[in-house]
Protein backbone atom coordinates (compact mmCIF):
# COMPACT_ATOMS: atom_id res chain seq x y z
CA UNK A 1 0.00 0.00 0.00
CA UNK A 2 2.36 2.77 0.66
CA UNK A 3 4.84 1.60 -2.11
CA UNK A 4 1.64 2.80 -4.20
CA UNK A 5 1.43 5.70 -2.49
CA UNK A 6 5.48 6.83 -3.03
CA UNK A 7 4.97 5.91 -6.84
CA UNK A 8 1.80 7.56 -6.49
CA UNK A 9 3.12 10.89 -4.94
CA UNK A 10 6.20 10.50 -7.48
CA UNK A 11 3.80 10.72 -10.39
CA UNK A 12 2.40 13.82 -8.98
CA UNK A 13 5.61 15.92 -8.37
CA UNK A 14 7.42 14.62 -11.82
CA UNK A 15 4.25 15.74 -14.48
CA UNK A 16 3.93 13.94 -17.76
CA UNK A 17 6.08 15.97 -20.16
CA UNK A 18 3.90 17.47 -22.86
CA UNK A 19 3.85 16.15 -26.09
CA UNK A 20 6.28 19.17 -28.13
CA UNK A 21 5.69 18.44 -32.08
CA UNK A 22 8.40 19.11 -34.38
CA UNK A 23 7.56 20.04 -37.51
CA UNK A 24 9.92 20.39 -40.91
CA UNK A 25 8.87 23.22 -43.27
CA UNK A 26 9.94 23.35 -46.84
CA UNK A 27 9.89 27.38 -47.46
CA UNK A 28 10.75 28.18 -51.23
CA UNK A 29 13.14 31.13 -51.45
CA UNK A 30 11.35 33.73 -53.32
CA UNK A 31 7.76 33.48 -51.38
CA UNK A 32 6.83 31.49 -47.99
CA UNK A 33 10.52 31.78 -47.04
CA UNK A 34 10.01 36.13 -47.36
CA UNK A 35 6.68 35.26 -45.70
CA UNK A 36 8.32 33.50 -42.88
CA UNK A 37 11.27 36.07 -42.63
CA UNK A 38 8.24 39.23 -42.39
CA UNK A 39 6.69 37.45 -39.84
CA UNK A 40 9.71 37.15 -37.86
CA UNK A 41 10.63 40.43 -38.37
CA UNK A 42 7.46 42.32 -37.58
CA UNK A 43 7.10 39.74 -34.11
CA UNK A 44 4.32 37.82 -34.93
CA UNK A 45 4.47 34.84 -32.71
CA UNK A 46 4.63 31.12 -33.99
CA UNK A 47 5.48 27.71 -32.53
CA UNK A 48 9.27 27.56 -32.11
CA UNK A 49 9.33 23.56 -32.67
CA UNK A 50 8.39 24.69 -36.66
CA UNK A 51 11.72 24.19 -38.07
CA UNK A 52 12.40 25.92 -41.69
CA UNK A 53 14.28 24.38 -44.48
CA UNK A 54 14.92 27.47 -47.22
CA UNK A 55 14.32 25.35 -51.11
CA UNK A 56 14.97 27.19 -54.52
CA UNK A 57 11.83 26.19 -55.25
CA UNK A 58 8.92 24.33 -53.80
CA UNK A 59 9.30 22.23 -56.60
CA UNK A 60 12.46 21.10 -55.55
CA UNK A 61 11.02 19.14 -52.99
CA UNK A 62 11.36 15.87 -53.92
CA UNK A 63 8.30 13.30 -52.23
CA UNK A 64 11.45 11.53 -51.04
CA UNK A 65 12.27 14.27 -49.09
CA UNK A 66 9.43 14.36 -47.06
CA UNK A 67 9.41 10.60 -46.59
CA UNK A 68 13.38 11.04 -45.17
CA UNK A 69 11.76 13.41 -42.42
CA UNK A 70 9.46 11.40 -41.31
CA UNK A 71 11.30 8.45 -41.27
CA UNK A 72 14.00 10.48 -39.57
CA UNK A 73 11.20 11.50 -36.39
CA UNK A 74 9.60 14.52 -37.94
CA UNK A 75 6.06 14.83 -36.60
CA UNK A 76 5.28 16.86 -39.87
CA UNK A 77 6.18 17.94 -42.92
CA UNK A 78 4.68 21.68 -44.34
CA UNK A 79 6.03 22.39 -47.82
CA UNK A 80 4.98 25.97 -48.76
CA UNK A 81 5.69 27.76 -52.22
CA UNK A 82 4.43 30.93 -54.24
CA UNK A 83 1.35 31.86 -55.50
CA UNK A 84 -0.46 29.87 -58.23
CA UNK A 85 1.22 31.89 -61.49
CA UNK A 86 3.53 33.32 -59.32
CA UNK A 87 6.34 31.49 -59.14
CA UNK A 88 9.73 32.71 -59.91
CA UNK A 89 10.19 29.30 -61.82
CA UNK A 90 7.06 29.38 -63.60
CA UNK A 91 5.55 26.14 -62.97
CA UNK A 92 7.57 24.50 -59.70
CA UNK A 93 4.32 25.19 -57.08
CA UNK A 94 2.37 23.33 -59.48
CA UNK A 95 4.40 20.61 -59.73
CA UNK A 96 5.23 20.27 -56.12
CA UNK A 97 1.08 20.94 -55.53
CA UNK A 98 0.81 17.55 -57.78
CA UNK A 99 3.39 15.70 -55.87
CA UNK A 100 1.94 16.07 -52.60
CA UNK A 101 -1.17 15.84 -52.98
CA UNK A 102 -0.43 12.36 -54.68
CA UNK A 103 1.89 11.45 -51.90
CA UNK A 104 -0.52 12.72 -48.97
CA UNK A 105 -3.49 9.78 -50.24
CA UNK A 106 -0.30 7.23 -49.96
CA UNK A 107 0.71 8.28 -46.61
CA UNK A 108 -2.52 8.04 -45.66
CA UNK A 109 -2.27 4.23 -46.60
CA UNK A 110 0.61 3.47 -44.45
CA UNK A 111 -0.81 4.75 -41.18
CA UNK A 112 0.92 8.74 -41.72
CA UNK A 113 -2.15 10.52 -42.64
CA UNK A 114 -2.41 13.98 -41.99
CA UNK A 115 1.50 14.56 -41.22
CA UNK A 116 1.62 16.53 -44.39
CA UNK A 117 0.33 20.10 -45.58
CA UNK A 118 0.84 21.79 -48.73
CA UNK A 119 0.15 25.83 -48.78
CA UNK A 120 0.47 28.64 -51.11
CA UNK A 121 1.49 31.93 -50.63
CA UNK A 122 3.11 35.28 -51.27
CA UNK A 123 6.11 37.35 -49.39
CA UNK A 124 3.65 39.58 -48.16
CA UNK A 125 1.30 36.82 -46.17
CA UNK A 126 3.49 36.70 -43.01
CA UNK A 127 -0.27 36.55 -41.68
CA UNK A 128 -1.02 33.39 -43.64
CA UNK A 129 2.19 32.16 -42.69
CA UNK A 130 1.86 32.03 -38.97
CA UNK A 131 -1.49 30.77 -39.23
CA UNK A 132 -0.48 27.98 -41.57
CA UNK A 133 2.16 26.77 -39.20
CA UNK A 134 -0.07 27.03 -35.70
CA UNK A 135 -2.72 25.50 -37.33
CA UNK A 136 -0.86 23.07 -38.34
CA UNK A 137 0.75 22.33 -34.72
CA UNK A 138 -1.98 22.38 -32.83
CA UNK A 139 -3.25 19.74 -35.51
CA UNK A 140 0.07 17.78 -35.28
CA UNK A 141 -0.50 17.76 -31.00
CA UNK A 142 -4.10 16.51 -31.51
CA UNK A 143 -2.60 13.52 -34.36
CA UNK A 144 0.12 12.44 -31.61
CA UNK A 145 3.77 11.80 -32.03
CA UNK A 146 5.10 10.20 -35.38
CA UNK A 147 4.77 6.64 -35.12
CA UNK A 148 8.14 5.95 -37.03
CA UNK A 149 9.93 7.56 -34.16
CA UNK A 150 13.48 6.06 -33.03
CA UNK A 151 13.38 4.15 -36.29
CA UNK A 152 16.54 1.75 -37.08
CA UNK A 153 18.74 3.79 -39.74
CA UNK A 154 17.79 2.26 -43.01
CA UNK A 155 20.36 -0.62 -44.19
CA UNK A 156 21.36 -1.31 -47.73
CA UNK A 157 22.15 -4.51 -48.76
CA UNK A 158 22.17 -4.64 -52.44
CA UNK B 1 37.43 -28.08 -63.27
CA UNK B 2 33.46 -27.62 -63.61
CA UNK B 3 31.83 -24.94 -62.38
CA UNK B 4 28.84 -26.03 -59.70
CA UNK B 5 26.00 -23.85 -60.04
CA UNK B 6 22.76 -24.26 -58.12
CA UNK B 7 19.23 -23.05 -59.28
CA UNK B 8 16.32 -22.24 -56.42
CA UNK B 9 12.60 -21.25 -56.41
CA UNK B 10 10.80 -19.48 -53.84
CA UNK B 11 7.43 -17.18 -53.69
CA UNK B 12 7.51 -17.04 -57.66
CA UNK B 13 6.03 -18.26 -60.51
CA UNK B 14 9.52 -20.21 -62.14
CA UNK B 15 9.18 -17.68 -64.66
CA UNK B 16 13.06 -17.20 -64.31
CA UNK B 17 13.82 -20.91 -64.66
CA UNK B 18 11.89 -20.67 -68.00
CA UNK B 19 13.83 -17.67 -68.71
CA UNK B 20 17.21 -19.70 -68.17
CA UNK B 21 16.13 -22.45 -70.21
CA UNK B 22 15.49 -19.98 -72.83
CA UNK B 23 19.17 -18.71 -73.38
CA UNK B 24 19.08 -21.78 -75.78
CA UNK B 25 22.04 -22.44 -77.78
CA UNK B 26 24.06 -20.60 -75.38
CA UNK B 27 22.78 -22.79 -72.33
CA UNK B 28 24.44 -25.83 -74.30
CA UNK B 29 27.75 -24.61 -74.61
CA UNK B 30 27.65 -23.22 -71.16
CA UNK B 31 26.88 -26.79 -69.59
CA UNK B 32 29.84 -27.94 -71.43
CA UNK B 33 32.01 -26.41 -68.43
CA UNK B 34 28.32 -26.19 -65.51
CA UNK B 35 27.58 -28.83 -62.96
CA UNK B 36 23.76 -28.42 -61.73
CA UNK B 37 23.82 -29.81 -58.65
CA UNK B 38 20.52 -28.38 -57.36
CA UNK B 39 17.54 -27.04 -59.18
CA UNK B 40 14.01 -28.34 -58.52
CA UNK B 41 13.30 -28.68 -62.37
CA UNK B 42 16.15 -31.43 -62.28
CA UNK B 43 17.46 -32.28 -59.41
CA UNK B 44 15.28 -34.09 -56.25
CA UNK B 45 15.27 -31.35 -54.46
CA UNK B 46 14.31 -32.90 -50.64
CA UNK B 47 17.86 -33.75 -50.13
CA UNK B 48 19.42 -31.25 -48.35
CA UNK B 49 21.67 -28.81 -50.10
CA UNK B 50 24.94 -29.96 -51.00
CA UNK B 51 28.44 -27.89 -50.54
CA UNK B 52 30.95 -25.80 -52.17
CA UNK B 53 28.44 -24.27 -54.50
CA UNK B 54 30.33 -22.15 -56.88
CA UNK B 55 27.20 -19.93 -58.45
CA UNK B 56 23.55 -19.93 -57.08
CA UNK B 57 21.32 -18.87 -58.46
CA UNK B 58 17.81 -17.69 -56.53
CA UNK B 59 14.58 -17.47 -57.85
CA UNK B 60 11.51 -15.71 -56.10
CA UNK B 61 10.46 -13.67 -52.70
CA UNK B 62 10.31 -15.04 -49.10
CA UNK B 63 7.35 -15.57 -47.89
CA UNK B 64 7.19 -17.67 -45.82
CA UNK B 65 9.24 -19.23 -43.09
CA UNK B 66 10.21 -22.40 -44.62
CA UNK B 67 11.32 -19.67 -47.86
CA UNK B 68 13.76 -17.77 -45.30
CA UNK B 69 15.37 -21.38 -43.74
CA UNK B 70 16.32 -22.27 -47.25
CA UNK B 71 17.38 -18.72 -48.18
CA UNK B 72 19.94 -18.77 -45.13
CA UNK B 73 21.04 -22.39 -45.87
CA UNK B 74 22.06 -21.69 -49.10
CA UNK B 75 23.96 -18.46 -48.30
CA UNK B 76 26.25 -20.89 -46.38
CA UNK B 77 27.11 -23.56 -49.28
CA UNK B 78 27.20 -20.52 -51.95
CA UNK B 79 30.11 -18.62 -52.85
CA UNK B 80 28.47 -16.43 -55.05
CA UNK B 81 24.55 -15.73 -54.34
CA UNK B 82 22.38 -13.89 -57.27
CA UNK B 83 19.08 -12.80 -57.09
CA UNK B 84 17.82 -13.80 -59.98
CA UNK B 85 14.95 -12.08 -61.28
CA UNK B 86 12.44 -9.03 -60.18
CA UNK B 87 10.47 -11.17 -57.39
CA UNK B 88 14.17 -11.96 -55.69
CA UNK B 89 16.17 -8.20 -56.60
CA UNK B 90 12.97 -5.92 -55.40
CA UNK B 91 10.15 -8.20 -53.59
CA UNK B 92 8.12 -7.93 -57.54
CA UNK B 93 4.70 -8.29 -57.85
CA UNK B 94 4.35 -10.07 -54.57
CA UNK B 95 5.44 -7.32 -52.64
CA UNK B 96 2.11 -5.86 -53.30
CA UNK B 97 0.60 -7.83 -50.84
CA UNK B 98 2.36 -5.84 -48.29
CA UNK B 99 -0.56 -2.97 -48.74
CA UNK B 100 -2.64 -5.34 -47.35
CA UNK B 101 -2.59 -7.36 -43.43
CA UNK B 102 -1.26 -10.93 -44.27
CA UNK B 103 -3.01 -12.49 -40.77
CA UNK B 104 -6.44 -10.80 -42.80
CA UNK B 105 -4.99 -12.68 -46.12
CA UNK B 106 -4.79 -15.97 -44.67
CA UNK B 107 -8.24 -16.17 -42.82
CA UNK B 108 -9.96 -14.87 -45.79
CA UNK B 109 -8.94 -17.91 -47.67
CA UNK B 110 -9.41 -20.16 -45.46
CA UNK B 111 -12.73 -18.92 -43.68
CA UNK B 112 -14.55 -17.22 -46.41
CA UNK B 113 -13.80 -18.87 -49.80
CA UNK B 114 -16.42 -21.53 -50.97
CA UNK B 115 -13.89 -24.60 -50.80
CA UNK B 116 -12.25 -24.45 -48.02
CA UNK B 117 -15.57 -26.58 -45.64
CA UNK B 118 -13.57 -26.80 -42.63
CA UNK B 119 -12.28 -23.39 -42.07
CA UNK B 120 -8.99 -24.06 -39.78
CA UNK B 121 -5.84 -22.47 -41.22
CA UNK B 122 -3.31 -24.96 -40.93
CA UNK B 123 -0.37 -24.93 -38.83
CA UNK B 124 0.91 -28.41 -38.29
CA UNK B 125 3.75 -29.66 -40.77
CA UNK B 126 3.06 -26.47 -43.40
CA UNK B 127 5.42 -23.49 -43.45
CA UNK B 128 3.72 -20.46 -41.93
CA UNK B 129 3.37 -17.10 -43.91
CA UNK B 130 5.35 -14.10 -42.37
CA UNK B 131 3.79 -10.71 -41.88
CA UNK B 132 5.90 -9.35 -44.97
CA UNK B 133 6.87 -10.41 -48.43
CA UNK B 134 10.91 -9.59 -48.36
CA UNK B 135 13.40 -9.74 -51.34
CA UNK B 136 16.22 -11.95 -51.09
CA UNK B 137 18.23 -9.18 -49.74
CA UNK B 138 16.42 -8.22 -46.60
CA UNK B 139 17.18 -12.02 -45.30
CA UNK B 140 20.95 -12.44 -46.56
CA UNK B 141 23.48 -11.55 -48.37
CA UNK B 142 23.42 -10.85 -52.03
CA UNK B 143 26.46 -10.87 -54.30
CA UNK B 144 24.43 -9.40 -57.44
CA UNK B 145 21.23 -8.90 -58.57
CA UNK B 146 19.79 -9.78 -62.12
CA UNK B 147 16.48 -8.13 -62.52
CA UNK B 148 13.96 -8.46 -64.56
CA UNK B 149 10.61 -9.89 -64.87
CA UNK B 150 11.61 -12.57 -66.51
CA UNK B 151 15.52 -12.11 -66.65
CA UNK B 152 16.17 -11.52 -70.26
CA UNK B 153 17.89 -14.91 -71.23
CA UNK B 154 20.92 -13.21 -73.19
CA UNK B 155 21.53 -11.32 -69.32
CA UNK B 156 21.53 -14.29 -67.96
CA UNK B 157 24.64 -16.09 -70.55
CA UNK B 158 26.00 -12.67 -70.04
CA UNK B 159 26.59 -13.27 -66.68
CA UNK B 160 27.27 -16.51 -66.06
CA UNK B 161 30.03 -16.44 -68.93
CA UNK B 162 31.16 -13.15 -67.07
CA UNK B 163 31.49 -15.15 -63.47
CA UNK B 164 33.33 -18.21 -65.26
CA UNK B 165 36.00 -16.24 -66.99
CA UNK B 166 36.36 -15.21 -63.22
CA UNK B 167 35.13 -11.89 -64.00
CA UNK B 168 32.74 -9.17 -62.08
CA UNK B 169 29.35 -8.71 -63.82
CA UNK B 170 27.99 -5.57 -64.39
CA UNK B 171 24.28 -4.20 -65.29
CA UNK B 172 23.95 -1.40 -67.28
CA UNK B 173 23.76 1.83 -65.56
CA UNK B 174 21.38 3.37 -68.09
CA UNK B 175 17.83 3.78 -67.98
CA UNK B 176 15.17 2.06 -70.72
CA UNK B 177 14.80 5.34 -72.87
CA UNK B 178 18.59 5.24 -73.52
CA UNK B 179 18.08 2.05 -75.43
CA UNK B 180 14.23 2.85 -76.35
CA UNK B 181 14.53 3.58 -80.34
CA UNK B 182 10.99 5.25 -80.32
CA UNK B 183 11.18 8.96 -81.55
CA UNK B 184 10.25 11.53 -78.94
CA UNK B 185 7.71 14.37 -79.51
CA UNK B 186 8.39 18.22 -78.48
CA UNK B 187 5.08 18.78 -77.31
CA UNK B 188 3.01 17.51 -74.41
CA UNK B 189 0.40 15.42 -74.26
CA UNK B 190 -2.93 16.87 -73.52
CA UNK B 191 -4.46 14.27 -71.52
CA UNK B 192 -3.02 10.51 -71.02
CA UNK B 193 -4.37 7.48 -72.37
CA UNK B 194 -5.31 3.94 -72.05
CA UNK B 195 -3.27 1.13 -73.99
CA UNK B 196 -6.39 0.25 -75.39
CA UNK B 197 -6.45 3.43 -77.46
CA UNK B 198 -3.86 1.91 -79.88
CA UNK B 199 -0.64 3.80 -79.45
CA UNK B 200 0.97 5.31 -82.63
CA UNK B 201 3.92 3.01 -84.00
CA UNK B 202 7.65 4.82 -83.56
CA UNK B 203 7.14 7.49 -81.68
CA UNK B 204 7.79 7.90 -77.61
CA UNK B 205 4.72 6.70 -75.60
CA UNK B 206 4.97 8.97 -72.75
CA UNK B 207 4.81 11.59 -75.75
CA UNK B 208 1.83 10.34 -76.94
CA UNK B 209 0.03 10.09 -72.93
CA UNK B 210 0.65 6.48 -72.29
CA UNK B 211 2.39 5.53 -69.09
CA UNK B 212 5.55 4.27 -70.01
CA UNK B 213 7.99 3.42 -66.59
CA UNK B 214 11.10 4.04 -68.74
CA UNK B 215 12.75 6.82 -67.59
CA UNK B 216 12.70 5.68 -64.16
CA UNK B 217 13.79 1.77 -65.21
CA UNK B 218 17.13 0.17 -65.37
CA UNK B 219 18.22 -0.45 -68.65
CA UNK B 220 19.78 -4.02 -70.40
CA UNK B 221 16.51 -5.18 -71.51
CA UNK B 222 16.64 -3.95 -75.10
CA UNK B 223 13.42 -1.74 -74.70
CA UNK B 224 11.69 -5.13 -76.03
CA UNK B 225 8.37 -4.39 -75.00
CA UNK B 226 8.62 -0.59 -75.78
CA UNK B 227 9.82 -1.06 -79.25
CA UNK B 228 6.45 -2.86 -80.04
CA UNK B 229 4.44 -0.31 -78.72
CA UNK B 230 3.81 -1.55 -75.33
CA UNK B 231 4.23 0.64 -72.31
CA UNK B 232 7.48 -0.49 -69.94
CA UNK B 233 5.86 -1.37 -66.43
CA UNK B 234 9.28 -1.44 -64.76
CA UNK B 235 10.34 -4.77 -64.22
CA UNK B 236 14.04 -4.31 -63.97
CA UNK B 237 13.81 -1.94 -60.84
CA UNK B 238 15.24 1.56 -60.28
CA UNK B 239 17.73 2.66 -62.71
CA UNK B 240 21.24 3.33 -61.18
CA UNK B 241 20.42 6.96 -60.08
CA UNK B 242 17.34 6.56 -58.91
CA UNK B 243 17.02 6.02 -55.24
CA UNK B 244 13.05 5.18 -55.04
CA UNK B 245 11.09 3.99 -58.69
CA UNK B 246 7.76 5.09 -57.79
CA UNK B 247 8.69 8.46 -56.31
CA UNK B 248 11.14 9.41 -59.05
CA UNK B 249 7.99 8.15 -61.19
CA UNK B 250 6.03 10.16 -59.91
CA UNK B 251 8.37 13.28 -59.73
CA UNK B 252 8.98 12.88 -63.64
CA UNK B 253 4.68 12.54 -64.37
CA UNK B 254 3.93 15.81 -62.27
CA UNK B 255 6.44 17.88 -63.71
CA UNK B 256 4.82 16.86 -67.67
CA UNK B 257 1.56 19.27 -67.95
CA UNK B 258 -0.82 20.68 -65.34
CA UNK B 259 -2.79 17.58 -64.72
CA UNK B 260 -1.16 14.53 -65.90
CA UNK B 261 -1.22 12.97 -62.57
CA UNK B 262 -5.08 13.75 -61.84
CA UNK B 263 -5.99 12.14 -65.45
CA UNK B 264 -4.57 8.98 -64.22
CA UNK B 265 -6.54 8.70 -60.89
CA UNK B 266 -5.18 5.88 -59.22
CA UNK B 267 -5.89 5.20 -56.04
CA UNK B 268 -2.40 4.42 -54.66
CA UNK B 269 1.30 5.23 -55.84
CA UNK B 270 2.17 0.82 -55.59
CA UNK B 271 0.07 -0.87 -57.80
CA UNK B 272 2.12 1.64 -61.06
CA UNK B 273 4.61 3.50 -60.11
CA UNK B 274 6.23 0.52 -57.88
CA UNK B 275 4.60 -2.84 -59.49
CA UNK B 276 7.55 -4.51 -59.44
CA UNK B 277 9.56 -2.71 -56.32
CA UNK B 278 6.81 -2.11 -53.61
CA UNK B 279 8.61 -4.43 -51.03
CA UNK B 280 11.30 -2.44 -51.49
CA UNK B 281 10.27 1.01 -51.81
CA UNK B 282 10.46 3.63 -49.18
CA UNK B 283 6.73 3.55 -48.91
CA UNK B 284 6.99 0.11 -47.74
CA UNK B 285 9.79 0.81 -45.42
CA UNK B 286 7.82 3.34 -43.34
CA UNK B 287 4.58 1.70 -43.83
CA UNK B 288 6.65 -1.62 -41.75
CA UNK B 289 7.87 0.65 -39.07
CA UNK B 290 4.59 2.24 -38.50
CA UNK B 291 3.24 -1.11 -37.88
CA UNK B 292 5.60 -2.52 -35.20
CA UNK B 293 4.30 0.23 -32.84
Amino acid sequence: MSKTKTSLAKAAAKPKPTFQPRIVSFCCHYCSYGAADLAGTSKMPYPVNVEIIRVPCSGRVDPLHVLEALREGADGVMVTGCLKDQCHFVTGNYHAEKRMQKLAKDLEDIGLGGRLVFELMSAGMAGKWVETASSFYEHIKQLGPNPLKKMKPEVKCE
Amino acid sequence: MTVRIATMGMAGCSGCHIALLDTGTALLDLLKDVELVYSYPVVDTKNPIPPNIDVALVEGSIRTDHDQEMAKAMRKQAKFLIAFGACSAHGGVNGLANTFNAQEGVEYVYHKTVLMAQKIVPHENVPQVLPADLRLSDVVKVDFVIPGCPPNPDEIAKVITTLLAGETPHLSKKSVCDECPLERLTEIPKQMRRIHEIPEPGTCLLSQGFLCMGPATRAGCNAECTHRSMPCTGCRGPAETVWDQGIAMLDALAAMEEDQVANFNLPRLAATFARYTYASSKLDNLRKGVKKK
